[in-house]
């Protein structure tokens, strides 16, 4: 079915958090492309929140955009006047907020109860059987399974008559943001022009994702770069507990305020590293090309495994995991076991053979000979 | 990508991969080849692969894990002696999961395709609308056969070698017949194993062969697989600028690699070298006619798909032309095959 053909008006409604955001912005560039060819820029609609969309800042002239406040319902007069939605979030409002605008096209995955509210619902891939190895959780019945989520963005787009030639996510930071970023970090004494590792420090409390404090500084001590450690709004007290554990080095904490993303998009374009749990800054680096040692904890690797030849992940198997959950529902010794088990010792000279720099090519590193 | 585990709850495994039957998909399946290859989970790893595709996979990452089968028997066979743990099915063919079932093999991982789910221990449902399976990219599909073992495939770029010794030997075989390498030469592979349905008439791949020599300066050379002997003969000559065929030539699936890398531009139907085009990063226009676009949208960086929109009867994905009218591809023009030719040879 050819929906995204210009010059149809097409609001795309962007995911709501970060990984996945960076992670569908081949397809937003290519819709861009394609329309900008033809002249129509200004048919497209990108909606997301509004903090995420700043990560667009400077690129895509021309195309509209429309901030989504999380937990809310979108503003449908915004919406309205559009032929095509294409849905790359996950939540049922969107999807009733798309029919109840009067868009008559709808394009979503058939999840999450969305399917009778769109035109054009594809059911998502799934697995069955027993436990992959190594990956996954028990269980008999077809289970959804995790895939690349770029890779899932292109086919649905891809179903939809819109090639996607380059299928790596790239952001690229703001000038603005760049000057700001380097004057934060002469004030707390790093050359913004010298060699850092960037440590993202933060993770919601009590979220099994976020990096266990312990973990992360001792894996921070194996590199021989000054870190700069950063966190989210509300984050700060898994940050400075990880400071803390790293005193006697050369760290830093940047928590007043708190880096916004396109603050941190510039950070991480400055810094020759990553370390970060399996989170939204990971994907950030990644699209930058930057090296990053990946903490995994509940998470399956597969959801991310994709373009990623700078990525250096650190896992632990365990019975348990990847269970995906927000919040780990063990106690004791068990408790967040997949955080606290992990190879970190394995970390630095892995680190140190991906070969860091300042601007790493984007390009896959093995070629046919 | 690579992933430090601490206690792998299995350790120490012995892999059978079975191949693609079909040298596109093949080309697609390397990564996972190689990251199964690089998987510290798997202590020993073979790949079988169809006796003729062999060629394929010669001097590239994973040649030496290559087994070559010349029959059913002998898969059956590979799996008796070497024991696996696991095998990881690349074909979606019912008889491939048959035989490992028989062979017993604990673990068997696959796409749930051809009514084969029963016989597997981990599959991969694809995604369906309306309770049927839409076409994603096989590559990716591949991808998500892997991760069922646990192998993690960062990376789609197909990988493929070629020797300096095979390498030279094309290269002195095109200079003899007329090639300067200088300018540069366009290969063109009309054939499609598939069947007729996939065929560009011969004479619009003549036409846009032409139209690249005067443009461009580059000789066009024309190569086929066995049995397109007659194919690659139409298509040099209806050429006006000489194009080579390399009909009366030795050729084979590794000889061709060779061809591809050196060339500024492979044109090609919907078929297999598109991939090799992919590997070695060589620009690259297929012409499509009767295939799910989406089945082979991937390594599009350097490749353009070109093909009739709009038919009704299309993709029909049937070896001939049920309709008999063949518009998928009789309506497609030299024109805009050589538009996409310059577009993407620049």
């Amino acid at each position: 079915m050819r929906l995204l053909v210009p010059p149809a008006r097409v609001l795309v409604r962007a995911p709501s958090w970060l990984g996945d955001f960076v992670a569908c912005e081949p397809v937003l560039r290519a819709l861009c492309e394609r329309w900008t060819t033809d002249g129509c820029a200004r048919m497209l609609t990108f909606a997301a929140p509004a903090p995420l969309l700043a990560l667009l800042d400077g690129r895509f002239t021309g195309v509209l955009r429309v901030p989504v406040a999380r937990g809310s319902d979108p503003d449908l007069d915004a919406w309205r006047g559009h032929d095509v939605a294409l849905l790359l979030d996950g939540s049922w409002r969107s999807a009733w907020a798309a029919f109840r605008a009067g868009i008559p096209q709808r394009a979503a995955w058939a999840s999450g109860g969305r399917a009778p509210l769109t035109t054009f619902a594809v059911s998502p891939a799934l697995e069955r059987g027993r436990v992959p190895l190594g990956l996954g959780v028990h269980g008999r019945d077809a289970r959804r399974l995790p895939r690349p989520f770029a890779a899932a963005c292109v086919e649905l787009a891809g179903l939809l008559g819109l090639d996607v030639r380059d299928r790596v996510p790239r952001l690229e930071p703001d000038a603005d943001a760049l000057v700001r970023a380097a004057q934060r970090l002469r004030a707390r004494g790093i050359d913004p022009d010298a060699r850092f590792a960037l440590v993202n420090a933060g993770g919601r409390n009590g979220s099994a994702k976020t990096a266990d404090p312990d973990v992360l500084a001792r894996v921070g001590r194996l590199s021989a770069l000054p870190l700069v450690l950063v966190c989210g709004p509300g984050e700060e007290s898994n940050a400075r507990a990880t400071l803390a554990r790293l005193s006697g080095t050369s760290a830093v904490l940047l928590d007043d305020p708190v880096p916004h993303l396109p603050e941190l998009l510039a950070l991480l374009a400055l810094a020759s590293a990553c370390i970060t749990a399996d989170s939204g800054p990971r994907h950030l680096a990644q699209a930058l090309s930057k090296p990053v040692t990946v903490l995994y904890g509940p998470t399956d690797p597969r959801h991310s495994a994709e373009h990623a030849p700078n990525i250096r992940g650190l896992r632990a198997e365990i019975a348990c995991g990847p269970c995906h959950r927000e919040v780990c529902p063990l106690f004791g010794e068990a408790e967040r076991a997949c955080m606290r088990a992990l190879a970190f010792a394995d970390a630095g000279p892995e680190r140190e053979r991906s070969g860091y720099s300042r601007s790493q090519p984007a390009s896959t590193p093995w070629r046919s000979t | 990508m690579s992933i430090a585990s601490t206690n792998p709850t299995e350790r120490a495994l012995r892999l059978v991969i079975r191949a693609p039957n079909w040298v596109g998909d093949l080309v697609m399946a390397t990564p996972v080849l190689e990251a199964a290859r690089e998987n510290k989970r798997f202590v020993a790893v073979r790949v079988l692969v169809r006796k003729h595709l062999v060629g394929v996979l010669a001097d590239g990452p994973c040649a030496g894990l290559v087994e070559p089968l010349a029959s059913d028997a002998d898969e059956v066979r590979a799996y008796r002696a070497f024991e696996p743990d696991a095998v990881l099915l690349l074909t979606n063919s019912f008889g491939a999961a048959l035989r490992a079932w028989r062979a017993r093999v604990p673990t068997r991982a696959g796409a749930a395709l051809s009514g084969r789910r029963a016989l597997l221990t981990h599959s991969v449902i694809p995604p369906t609308r309306d309770g049927r399976r839409v076409p994603i990219p096989t590559a990716h599909l591949l991808r998500d056969v892997a991760g069922l073992l646990g192998i993690l495939v960062p990376d789609l770029h197909p990988r493929l070698g070629v020797r300096a010794e095979l390498v030279a030997e094309e290269r002195a075989m095109l200079e003899r017949l007329g090639v300067d390498h200088a300018r540069g030469y366009v290969l063109c592979c009309p054939g499609a194993a598939f069947g007729a349905a996939k065929l560009w008439p011969p004479e619009r791949f003549a036409e846009v062969l032409d139209a690249l020599y005067l443009e461009r300066g580059w000789r066009g050379v024309v190569t086929g697989g066995p049995g397109e002997e007659a194919l690659v003969g139409a298509v040099a000559a209806a050429s006006r600028r000489d194009a080579i065929s390399l009909a009366r030539e030795p050729r084979d699936l590794e000889r061709l690699k060779a061809l591809v890398r050196g060339s500024k531009l492979l044109l090609v139907g919907d078929s297999g070298p598109r991939w090799y085009a992919a590997a070695f990063d060589v620009p690259c226009v297929s012409v499509m006619g009767p295939n799910f676009p989406e089945l082979t949208a991937t390594s599009l960086e350097r490749a353009r798909i070109v093909r009739v929109e709009g038919l009704e009867c299309a993709p029909c994905l049937e070896r001939r032309c049920p309709l008999g009218h063949h518009r998928c591809m009789r309506e497609l023009s030299a024109q805009r095959v050589l538009a996409s030719a310059l577009e993407v040879s620049t």
